[in-house]
């Protein structure tokens, strides 16, 4: 049975290969070769076998100028060149390269008295490069334009430097890993004496070549995400490609000078400074620097116990110092230059002469400050918070003011290291602190109280009228609805504010006339302004209370609801450009019909949120993160599509198979409007487990608009008016969705 | 005499049973080469749908082998090709009904785009390895690693059984 069986498959094999061979002699679509430049293929006489392309080995000797040995006695082929020999035996998978053995998947064969050999193996051996023409079916063998010689990190490892004898088109390609990078280099290979000064315990770096295309990929691998943040990093400089990275953290040390140092190995800009208590810590955010391995050295010291580092956020980069302090010590940024912060015991400042003048607070300190300012209401105050200074013995505890909007001002001591200012108001104000050195010794703080109107502006948009009071500092107000007639009252309680201030903006939309007002109220001033409406149907409040601005919708009809924010995904975008037509990247397109989308919906009264406003890649679980981080009302992704084949054409809208309800009903709405205006094939709407629509959490649709791959349908999404057709038909089946579920 | 014939008949039977539990066992382990007339899912020119092509497929490993044949394309004119130039299968392996399938980065480099050049490439690559009874999903690898979309759209992050509705 078993035997039965291999002499059945042995005899299909044998009438295999009679029959490929056959088909070797026979066959038209041989590929075309050339060496250097030079078609060479009716000398190299290329045949099939086992499906590879094997040539003339006497001719690919001449052509390369390699010697050439036949040793018939144990059926073996020698090749030599600059040193190297190639050993390779008729049928055998294995070719020796000087001491080292490689395999082919095509062995050398004898026809006609000649030997056959596997060029594309053996020209790689010789250092050629093998590019391969699928549409002429042509094979490109040559020398490489240039030798990657050395990698080696720029100063500070700031920096990578890829020394080449002559730079080759290149390009940066970045992964989905941020611990990834690949560098790909067009004609170029790697040096026979090539060093690579970069791989260590923290990084690796491959080299590897593109089968059949004389591009060199040159893989950067590291144990911490790679200090890039866009694509934009790569460059030429003295003949060596240059990539420049983001600066990383270097070290942290306790100078012998009582000076706390953190450097960085490129340019470090301000960073944001708090205190926290319990336990006393300092914490610095320096944006756009990235952790790494960095030299931590405190040496014992009265100041701090210890540094924590970490990496706060991604994009933007934000690195994260956490100093412990020990108990009532501060310290101060003193200097900060372009690699370092240096940051100092700082001297507590004194605090005097409390004063209060003309509407303003005033004291002074015998050393720059920078005061944490802000209030807090009920009852409503204005904490002034004073890092690092003391009170002066004399100074009193507490200032009685006539004026209306300050009661009193109190002086406090938050802890041992804070004095805290404390002025009582009457109500809510708006504040603004200046910083004035008076004399060596002496700098004069003023901070001045004040709310006024600013302006007050009308809107009329399609689904709503919007009202916009505008206040200089945050005030309490209170929106009353009244009927017979419609009327919505907006009291505004205020001492300091005036109705006289403010000029009136013409009547829009559902507004049919305005009147303001200011009278007492339960011991209250209130500046009351009154909206007379034509009609009401319901209003939403957008602003806190209290704010410095009060932002009220007035729905025009029915058709309202408390959440209205859409998510718009431009499919595609940064190293991913989507489908590829003649002359048009998937990614722009997509970005430029959301970009018409935003605006429509908007002018209707929607919220509208881009998961990517620009050219840059977005990971497909970072736009669901933020659609359902926002708990968006709905989601619509914008893609164009493509094909294997031109003639693929029509317009089509997915959603997901796990949530049909809603997003078919949105879907419906949306393809119905796209085919009736577009007038493209119609592909229907399709269930489909896209990643963008499946794991978003509200009805979410992926619209495919038109066919990149077809020329027809890229012409179209080349024009202005199409792309602006199609936004208009996505918004108006987002309005007809909206009105049939509100039914 | 009879209890020798019998010790022989019952050796016999032992090599038998021996050469048959070997010959499975290789069967089983990809040491011979296996034919099946099996089906290739290729695209409908409009990349609406996929149709079946019959082809005998041979090779030590089946689902290798229809993997290769499915990216040589299609012999009939009338459909399309579903995996771009280039691609490779790097490796295969079985995981209950689950088969995971690696792919050389070509994959992604050389593919089209679009949802339904996606949907025709993944399905083509799902139908053709769930036709074997033992297969149920597909779960997609691409140089080794896990990802979560081959082109943007479908989600690969787990693995996809056939979709009856791409059928023709």
């Amino acid at each position: 049975m078993l035997s039965m069986n291999l002499k059945k498959h042995t005899i299909i094999f044998l009438f295999l290969i009679l029959i490929l061979g056959s088909q070797a002699v026979l066959s038209a679509d041989m590929p075309k070769i050339y060496i250097n430049g030079q078609n060479s293929t009716a000398k190299l006489n290329p045949v099939k076998s086992n499906g590879a392309i094997l040539v003339r080995s006497k001719a690919l000797a001449n052509s390369i100028g390699a010697r050439l040995k036949w040793l018939g006695s144990i059926n073996t082929l020698s090749m030599t060149k600059n040193g190297k020999t190639v050993k390779m035996m008729v049928e055998s998978p294995y070719i020796q390269i000087n001491s080292r053995t490689i395999r082919t998947e095509s062995p050398m064969v004898i026809k006609d008295n000649y030997t056959y050999i596997p060029f594309t193996d053996i020209m790689d051996v010789f250092g050629f490069l093998i590019e391969y023409d699928r549409i002429s079916n042509s094979y490109y063998l040559f020398k490489p334009e240039s030798q990657l010689k050395e990698i080696v990190w720029g100063p500070n490892r700031q920096s990578l430097i890829l020394k080449m004898n002559n730079i080759a088109p290149y390009r940066l390609r970045l992964t989905d890993d941020p611990k990834k990078l690949i560098i790909e280099i067009e004609k170029a290979a790697v040096a026979e004496n090539f060093q690579d000064k970069v791989s260590d315990k923290n990084y690796y770096l491959k080299s590897r070549r593109i089968e059949n295309q004389a591009t060199l990929q040159i893989v950067l691998t590291s144990k911490f995400p790679l200090p890039i943040n866009s694509d934009e990093v790569i460059s030429e400089e003295n003949g060596n490609l240059l990539i420049q990275f983001m600066p990383q953290i270097a070290s942290i040390n306790w100078q012998k000078d009582n000076t706390l140092e953190i450097k960085t190995n490129g340019a470090i800009n301000k960073p944001e400074v708090s205190f926290l208590e319990d336990p006393r810590r300092m914490v610095l955010d320096i944006p756009g620097v990235l952790l790494s391995e960095f030299e931590k050295k405190l040496d014992e010291n009265k100041w701090i116990k210890d540094v924590r580092v970490s990496q706060f956020q991604f994009e933007p980069t934000v690195l994260r110092v956490v100093l412990d302090l020990k108990e009532d010590k501060y310290l101060n940024i003193v200097n900060q230059d372009e690699e370092k912060i240096v940051l100092k015991p700082a001297r507590r400042a004194r605090v005097f002469d409390l004063d209060y003048k003309n509407h303003q607070i005033i004291f002074k300190t015998d050393a720059p400050i920078e005061p944490d300012l802000f209030t807090l209401e009920s009852p409503s105050r204005l904490v002034i918070n004073l890092f690092n200074t003391y009170r002066e013995d004399n100074m009193a505890d507490e200032i009685k003011v006539k004026e209306n909007i300050v009661k009193k001002i109190r002086v406090g001591r938050f802890d041992s290291q804070i004095v805290r200012l404390v002025a009582d108001l009457s109500e809510m104000t708006a504040y603004e602190h200046e910083q004035e050195q008076f004399s060596k010794n002496i700098y004069i703080h003023r901070i001045s109280l004040a709310n006024k109107f600013d302006d007050i502006e009308l809107l009329d948009q399609n689904m709503y009228t919007n009202i916009n009071i505008n206040v200089s500092g945050k005030v309490n107000y209170e929106v009353k609805k009244f009927s017979y007639p419609h009327r919505l009252v907006v009291d505004i309680s205020g001492k300091e504010i005036t109705p006289d201030e403010v000029k009136l903006p013409k009547p829009v939309g559902i507004i049919k006339e305005m009147r303001m007002g200011r009278f007492e109220l339960d011991d209250e001033i209130v500046t009351r302004v009154v909206f007379e409406l034509s009609k009401y149907f319901n209003h939403n409040i957008i602003s806190d209370n209290p704010d410095n601005k009060i932002n009220i919708a007035l729905a025009k009809s029915e058709i309202q609801s408390e959440n209205n924010l859409i998510v718009l995904d431009a499919g595609h975008g940064g190293f991913d450009p989507g489908a590829v037509g003649k002359n048009l990247q998937e990614k722009e397109v997509n970005l430029k019909i959301v970009d018409r989308l935003e605006s429509i919906l908007k002018s209707h009264g929607f919220k509208v949120k881009l998961t990517r406003k620009d050219d840059t890649f977005i990971s497909l679980n970072r736009r669901v993160k933020m659609a359902n981080n926002d708990g968006a009302r709905l989601f619509i992704s914008i893609h164009n599509n493509s094909s294997s084949k031109s003639t693929s054409e029509g317009t089509e809208t997915f959603i997901a198979p796990n949530k049909t309800g809603d997003s078919l009903l949105l879907a419906e709405n949306i393809q119905k409007q796209l085919i009736d205006k577009l007038g493209l094939v119609n592909r229907g709407v399709k269930k489909e487990h896209l990643y963008v629509i499946k794991y978003t959490e509200m009805p979410a649709v992926l619209v495919e608009v038109a066919f990149l791959s077809n020329p027809a349908e890229e012409k179209l999404l080349l024009k202005d008016s199409f792309l602006t057709e199609a936004a208009v038909a996505i918004s108006q089946g987002i309005f007809d969705y909206f009105e049939k579920f509100e039914d | 005499m009879k209890n020798k014939l019998f010790k022989l008949i019952i050796l016999l039977i032992i090599f038998v049973l021996v050469i048959f539990a070997a010959y499975y066992f290789i069967d089983k382990t990809n040491l011979i080469e296996k034919e099946k007339t099996a089906k290739l899912y290729f695209s409908t020119p409009d990349a609406m749908y996929l149709a079946a092509e019959e082809r005998v497929i041979k090779g030590r490993n089946l689902y290798k082998a229809a993997l290769n044949a499915l990216i040589e394309g299609p012999t009939d004119s009338s459909l399309t090709k579903t995996i771009p130039e280039g691609v490779k299968v790097l490796n295969i392996s079985k995981n209950n009904d689950t088969i995971h399938v690696d792919f050389s980065e070509e994959i992604v480099k050389n593919h089209w785009g679009g949802s339904a050049g996606e949907r025709i490439t993944v399905y083509s690559i799902v139908h053709t390895l769930t036709q074997f009874k033992d297969v149920k999903q597909v779960k997609f690898l691409i140089e080794g690693e896990e990802v979560e979309t081959l082109a943007g759209h479908m989600d690969l992050t787990v693995p996809l059984g056939p979709n009856p509705n791409i059928l023709q």
